[in-house]
């Protein structure tokens, strides 16, 4: 009897242990077994020799392609150090010359580049202007992103010099085109060869590629840029960020990217890791419905504002204030200025200056008898804290200033996004992917514009951003997108709250490292081990 | 044998002290919690445990003690209503389908056969997906599957009992349909339903904290112990107190209710 009801405790306490080991880390403790295995195999085929430098890589994504054409495939491609573009983007997000050396506007729809002269592929062909036309073309044909980078009229090839004329004036083109979808891959290759080892320019070629699991990459004896660091590398995608750490804390992996920032505290010893931060393009952001309910009236929008304390957030989830909707690492986010500052007063001054006034002494104010309780839409997302953070902090602070908010967390968030059915909603924009500040206020901020969630209209700044789109010179680009992004903020459209640090962790072995802003680059000729 | 009885009661005595104890916690926990469970303190962000908060604080500065007290209530109240309006409906639609045989009988079970195809928890999620997340559509999912099993165990008991001598004896007696029903056929299933529903409160009180741990059922701020266990989920290393309150609480409170299951069984089975 005895025996029973300790094997009944035993096994209550079991299941309990079970279920919440299932529930807590399911995705690491799987990934390990893989790894092993694959471990195994590594030294079965011989893939890794004793003398060779070679690195772990636990990445969050392993697309289920490699081909730089399909879906955002590319930036894989790019961040394992396989794939490369005509221009790349530098530390400061700003295009420097990659496979093209240099590059000129002869006018206002016509774009010449030269190609650097003796880049091969990786099995041995010259890259010319033709072969990079074909890549272009190819993105053009099978990714309907790429028309939102530009229009492309057409493409001449001739000898080393390559012509893109674009259907309408655009300053972005150079910048555009370090997106990983330009990628110039060889495309004579077999379209299935495409897929899952396509055949490109940089420091490391694709050897084996398992979807969604891993790649094996090793050294490109073609590199046309100096000493390549590293023989061998396997990428293994760890998609959860907790697994990604336990990764590195055994040893599994030497690199990793993107862990919650909170973790970062665990790898403070220095001689055993080395981390890199930056602050990059990604902006934490609340989306206010401007175009109906509550949110319309601009005036609880400036509470709102007023009444957050954006400071405080951003400090609670590691990142930096934000003002506007450009992070710092572009220059268009720097010099803004704070319209709305951390004030209740102000925000309780400026509601019962517009009549909005708690006359039941329920602690929320009203309009028109009706209780201001605003919905709030985030994602159940099961990556990182800070939407639900950031959500549940605003939702204390806006009942300071009598606005109930309601937090619903929604399996379909893009969709509630499209349908504006919403008041607030959680969102984490990669305001500017391939550092220009053009196409995302194009889609975000322009009337009716298809990702335009929160409704927002100002013809000024419909006006500005159709100017934006014909001003060529880089840094006037820059300071019209700032104004922009002022007068957006002066119209208190949106809860700014963050800029999120993207980070790098390695252990001490690895060297050269770095942390770019723009998040496809990773691994570089540079990164070796000791 | 006497003494066997005397050791089960005993047994159940102390479950129940146990789960009595744990009710109660629970029914005036909101008035013993030294915080508001949703108050935001940046000042204290994830202070560990001491002697101003107990079991330490959370992201965002709230007190985890309080927000353990506060959330037993929900908890406790919703798996208790969850588990009495499912064990009613299942005892009530198993005696209908085992009473009546026939067309009734096998139009119920099937309905009751296809809902078992689906796994509660999964079905919930699908609900939440379709419906939207929230308590309510969540508790109606998980009720729609959870009732069958009563179902199942009372229909099952109740056609066997049906054509037992003495219940034909009864009827040559003289007793009615509803005589038969209260005298002699409800006894025979009560204490199995009544062990079956103490048994699952454990049950019910998982499955409703790992729907709130995906962010299915309580939404936040709510202070629930299964979402308290998601968000610490990605600071078990630089934390663990904010991980291990509502763990000890969810295993804690399981562990007495599958005792105080064990002991009723213990103490009613008649077949023991």
């Amino acid at each position: 009897m005895k025996s029973k009801r300790m094997k009944r405790v035993m096994c209550a306490a079991a299941a309990l242990a079970l279920s919440l080991a299932v529930l807590t880390g399911c995705g690491g403790e799987k990934r390990t077994d893989e790894s092993s295995g694959n471990e195994s195999r590594d030294t079965e085929d011989g893939a890794v020799r004793t003398g060779d430098k070679h690195l772990n890589v636990a990445l969050f994504w392993v697309s289920a392609t490699l081909d730089p054409a399909k879906d955002y495939d590319g930036w894989v491609l790019s961040r394992i150090g396989a794939g490369e573009t005509l221009i790349r983007l530098d530390e400061n997000a700003r295009p420097k010359p990659c496979l093209a050396d240099t590059w000129e506007q002869t006018d206002d729809n016509t774009w010449v580049f030269h190609i650097r002269d003796g880049v091969a592929f990786s099995n041995g062909k010259a890259v010319d202007a033709q072969a990079c036309k074909s890549a272009i073309e190819r993105a053009f044909e099978l990714n309907e992103r790429a028309g939102e980078y530009f229009l492309l009229e057409a493409v001449e090839a001739e000898g080393q010099k390559l012509t893109i004329k674009t259907a309408r004036p655009s300053g972005a083109v150079p910048n555009n085109l370090c997106e990983p979808l330009f990628t110039i891959v060889d495309t004579d290759a077999e379209e299935q060869a495409m897929d899952r080892a396509p055949v490109c320019t940089g420091p490391y070629v694709v050897e084996s590629f398992d979807p969604e699991v891993s790649v094996k990459l090793v050294k490109n004896e073609n590199y046309w840029d100096g000493p390549v660091g590293l023989d061998t590398i396997t990428v293994r995608q760890v998609a959860d960020s907790d697994s990604r750490v336990m990764a590195m804390e055994s040893g599994e992996a030497d690199l990793t990217t993107t862990i919650d920032n909170m973790n970062l505290a665990l790898f403070q010893d220095e001689t055993r890791y080395s981390v890199y931060e930056t602050i990059g393009p990604r902006t934490n952001v609340v989306y206010m419905n401007n175009g109906t309910g509550f949110l319309k009236d601009q005036a609880i929008r400036q509470a709102l504002l007023y009444g957050t304390d954006r400071q405080t957030y951003a400090d609670l989830i590691d990142g930096e204030k934000a003002v506007g909707l450009y992070s710092t690492a572009l220059a268009c986010g720097r010099d803004l200025t704070d319209t709305y500052g951390w004030d209740q007063e102000k925000a309780k001054a400026l509601l019962d200056e517009h009549g909005y006034v708690d006359t039941d002494g329920d602690g929320i104010r009203e309009k028109e008898g009706q209780n201001i309780i605003l919905k709030y839409y985030l994602s159940a997302d099961h990556g990182s804290s800070d939407a639900a953070l950031i959500a549940q902090a605003v939702q204390a602070d806006a009942a300071k200033i009598g606005i109930g908010i309601e937090l619903v967390q929604a399996e379909n968030l893009a969709q509630i996004k499209s349908s504006h059915s919403f008041d607030l909603c959680s969102a984490n924009d990669s305001t500017a992917p391939t550092g220009d500040p053009e196409v995302f206020l194009s889609l975000h901020y322009l009337t009716g514009a298809s990702a335009n969630y929160g409704e927002y209209s100002n013809e000024e700044v419909d006006r500005m951003i159709r100017e934006l789109q014909s001003v060529f010179d880089e840094d006037e680009r820059q300071s019209l997108a700032r104004e922009i992004s002022q007068k957006i903020l002066d119209d208190g459209a949106c809860l700014y709250i963050s800029y999120i640090y993207g980070n790098t962790v390695t252990s001490s072995r690895v060297k050269h490292a770095r942390q770019f802003p723009i998040d496809y680059y990773i691994i570089t000729k540079d990164i070796t081990i000791e | 044998m006497r003494d066997k009885k005397r050791e089960a009661r005993f047994r159940l005595c102390l479950a129940l002290a146990a789960a009595v104890f744990l009710v109660l916690l629970a029914a005036f926990g909101r008035w013993l919690a030294p915080y508001d469970p949703l108050e935001v303190d940046y000042g204290a962000v994830m202070a560990p445990p001491g002697r101003e908060h107990l079991c330490g604080t959370d992201r965002l500065g709230r007190d985890i003690f309080s927000r353990i007290l506060w959330g037993a209530g929900s908890s406790f109240f919703l798996t208790f209503v969850m588990v009495a309006v499912t064990s009613l409906t299942g005892v009530a639609v198993g005696l209908t389908a085992g009473l009546l045989g026939g067309g009734t009988d096998t139009v119920l079970m099937r309905l009751i056969d296809v809902l078992l195809a689906f796994p509660g928890s999964v079905f919930a999620i699908a609900v939440a997906g379709i419906m939207g997340a929230g308590i309510f559509h969540t508790v109606l999912a998980l009720a729609l599957v959870w009732w069958t099993k009563y179902a199942r165990l009372t229909r099952n008991m109740a056609s066997e009992i049906r054509n037992k001598d003495y219940i034909i004896q009864a009827r040559f007696g003289g007793a009615g349909d509803m005589g038969i029903l209260w005298r002699y056929i409800l006894p025979n299933i009560l204490p199995q339903a009544v062990i079956m529903a103490s048994l699952d409160v454990g049950g019910m009180m998982m499955s409703l904290a790992g729907l709130s741990f995906l962010g299915l059922a309580s939404q936040p701020p709510a202070p629930e112990w299964g979402y308290m266990l998601f968000e610490s989920r990605q600071y078990m290393q630089t934390a663990p107190w904010m991980m291990i309150a509502p763990g000890a609480a969810i295993l804690i409170t399981v562990i007495v209710f599958n005792l105080l299951g064990d002991a009723v069984r213990d103490v009613l089975d008649p077949k023991e």
